[in-house]
């Protein structure tokens, strides 16, 4: 034997055999470590998937109500004194260019009870509110019972309650009466709560005609809503102020509800930063746990180490082994989390009626995450093995 | 011919202060087809000895070469080499790994040899006939006797036909029936042309060997061949 030996050569498909050994014939040790890891990946998927989901919910929605609607509203001057806006307002506000439809809801006088035995001083904080006959169909509202005001009804005692509003007053369906204004009116319909016009789920809707001539309406608006083509939407609101009350623009209240949903859905992203940074810090824990598994596992194996040293592998072909087998680990505990978060997201989304959505960036990167996590845990029990004496751990095992 | 190996003034030491010299120049030949034993008592130096016969370590001083070569020349892996294709190791604690059933046990004697799986199957397969046991190729180490793990141990050992087969207190964990099946079983491997050092300090095992070398103090105490030993005849 003149030539030089060759080196020993370890194929991949072997290399891999050898890394599922650890965790084969350590079943339970080896699950409970994927675990502290999956339960990290599982925090990640499902705080992005449930926020996720929850945008695309709201994303939904504001597709079907139209991100394109702004309200104008009488403001408050210096003196905090509520200023109301002209009685052109609406008018002026419809002869802007972009904007495409126009409706209203204007101040009455009256108050709404239950019946006619409630206390005068009990509102329940219900404003009764004259309703333009359009107003359902410009704000894409849908009535939760019964139906809106048609052209007989808006001239009757005849009103339509917000959502809130049918709560307070113990009403829960079309047809019962409530005492609005001195007078029995009937509940035609129940509105469905809509997100783009919130001040409505605590009124009571009565016809602009009728309101006017028995609530003390004084044909004025006291919100004015406004559908604008979609892409002039910031250029309507610019100008609305001027145009609805010339004289004092900046007692008028101008907003585009969509823009204030996405604000507060921005602001629940904070929040979800800060449970993802706990669910890193979960993840790290998981790292800790495989560390510690593949520290014993190393030690309780050097009889292993030392056989494998005398068949002939290499420290590095040692190294290789351990640092599989944790990263192997890794891999299962990160798909296992991924399915533990996703089922999470599932049933969450489900629970609250919510489109399903996980990011894709997590589904891809929850496993990377979890096998980088693992073989960095890996690397210094793999080195142990790798730099252990052979006859040492022969000896001492 | 050339012995499988030859050592020259081995010293071996052990850093400390003061270091632990544990081999002090040992002088010694060992020719292809030879069976010895090497004895001496506890702490004499015999498994530092092993392990520098099997090129798990090296010598601090002297030489040593295994088929001719000098093995001081090669790096770690080279030597990782040499005992992957040229060498077989049996254990007193067997280290069979648990897992495995006893035909993969077998095959991990070739594992890292670059042999092709299938080869390694059918080798370890036929290795496991040649000790005896062929019917047990799919148990587990947990279901098989001390005497029958050895004879896996000594399967895995020969499957890749080295040149030496080092046994280091093959015996020791075993009751006499099964180890003297063992001792029959290396001097039918060594009648087959392997090589065969054991280590012991079984002095009936030792004497039932052709050759005995004795260790005492790191140094060779005596070196005696019998031109016919007890269990020759078995």
């Amino acid at each position: 034997m003149t030539a030089r030996p060759r080196r020993t050569r370890l194929r991949p498909v072997d290399l891999l055999r050898l890394g599922t050994i650890g965790p084969r014939t350590r079943k339970t040790r080896s699950a409970l470590s994927a675990l502290g890891i999956s339960l990290g990946i599982a925090a990640v998927v499902a705080v992005t998937g449930i926020s996720a989901s929850n945008q695309a919910h709201l994303l939904a929605r504001l597709d079907r109500l139209g991100s394109n609607l702004i309200t104008v509203a009488a403001g408050k001057d210096a003196t905090q004194q509520l200023v109301p806006l002209p009685s052109t307002a609406e008018k002026m506000l419809g002869n802007i260019a972009p904007v495409q439809r126009v409706t209203a809801v204007g101040a009455t006088k009256a108050e709404v009870y239950r019946n006619d035995l409630v206390p005068a001083q009990q509102t329940g904080s219900i404003t009764v509110l004259a309703a333009r006959s359009n107003l359902l169909d410009v704000l894409h509202g849908s009535l939760r019972s019964g139906k809106w005001l048609d052209r007989a009804a808006e001239r009757l005692p005849v009103t339509v309650l917000g959502d809130q509003a049918a709560q307070r007053l113990g009403v829960t369906a079309a047809g019962e009466r409530v005492w609005l204004g001195g007078e029995w009116y009937a509940v035609a319909g129940i509105l469905a709560p809509n997100e783009l016009a919130p001040e409505l789920d605590t009124a009571a809707l009565v016809g602009w005609p009728q309101a006017t001539r028995r609530l003390g309406a004084d044909g004025s608006a006291a919100t004015v809503y406004l559908r604008a083509h979609p892409e002039r939407v910031p250029d309507v609101q610019r100008v609305a102020a001027a145009t609805a009350n010339p004289a004092s623009p900046s007692t008028v209240a101008v907003s585009r509800p969509s823009d204030l949903l996405l604000a507060r859905d921005e602001a629940k992203g904070a929040l979800t930063g800060l449970v993802l940074s706990l669910a890193g810090v979960a993840l790290l824990v998981g790292g800790v746990g495989i560390a510690n598994t593949m520290v014993v596992g190393v030690m309780e194996r050097r009889g292993e180490i030392g056989l494998r040293r005398a068949l002939g592998a290499r420290g590095g072909q040692i190294a290789a082994q351990f640092l599989l087998e944790a990263v192997l680990m890794g891999f299962i505990g990160g798909i296992a989390g991924l399915a533990l978060g996703s089922l999470t997201v599932y049933g969450y989304a489900l629970a609250q009626g919510w489109p399903a959505s996980i990011p894709y960036y997590t589904v891809s990167g929850g496993p990377v995450v979890s096998v980088l996590v693992a073989a960095v845990a890996g690397i210094y029990p793999a080195m142990r093995a790798a730099r252990a004496s052979p006859t040492d751990a022969l000896r001492s095992a | 011919m050339t012995p499988v190996l030859e050592l020259t003034a081995v010293t071996k030491e052990y850093p400390g202060s003061p270091p632990l010299r544990v081999l002090h120049g040992i002088d010694l030949t060992v020719e292809a087809g030879e069976l010895l034993a090497v004895v001496g008592p506890s702490g004499s130096g015999k498994s530092t000895l092993l392990a520098l016969l099997g090129s798990l370590d090296r010598p601090s001083a002297g030489r040593l070469r295994f088929e001719g070569r000098d093995l001081s020349g090669l790096s770690d892996a080279e030597l990782a080499a040499v005992r992957a294709h040229r060498i077989g190791f049996v254990f007193q604690q067997f280290f069979l790994l648990p897992g495995l059933t006893t035909v993969e046990n077998v095959a991990t004697g070739l594992l890292y040899s670059g042999t092709r799986a299938a080869k390694r199957h059918d080798a370890a397969v036929e290795a496991l006939h040649e000790v005896g046991l062929g019917h047990r190729l799919g148990h587990r180490p947990d279901q098989l006797s001390g005497g029958e793990k050895q004879r896996v141990a000594i399967a895995r050992a020969l499957v890749g036909r080295p040149a030496l087969l080092l046994a280091d207190e093959p015996t020791g964990a075993l009751d006499s029936v099964s180890g003297m099946a063992v001792v029959d079983l290396l001097s039918t491997l060594n009648a087959n042309g392997t090589t065969v050092v054991v280590i012991t300090h079984d002095r009936d095992l030792a004497a039932s060997l052709p050759r005995r070398i004795g260790i005492r103090d790191g140094r060779i105490d005596f070196d005696e061949r019998l031109s016919h030993p007890a269990g020759g005849g078995r």
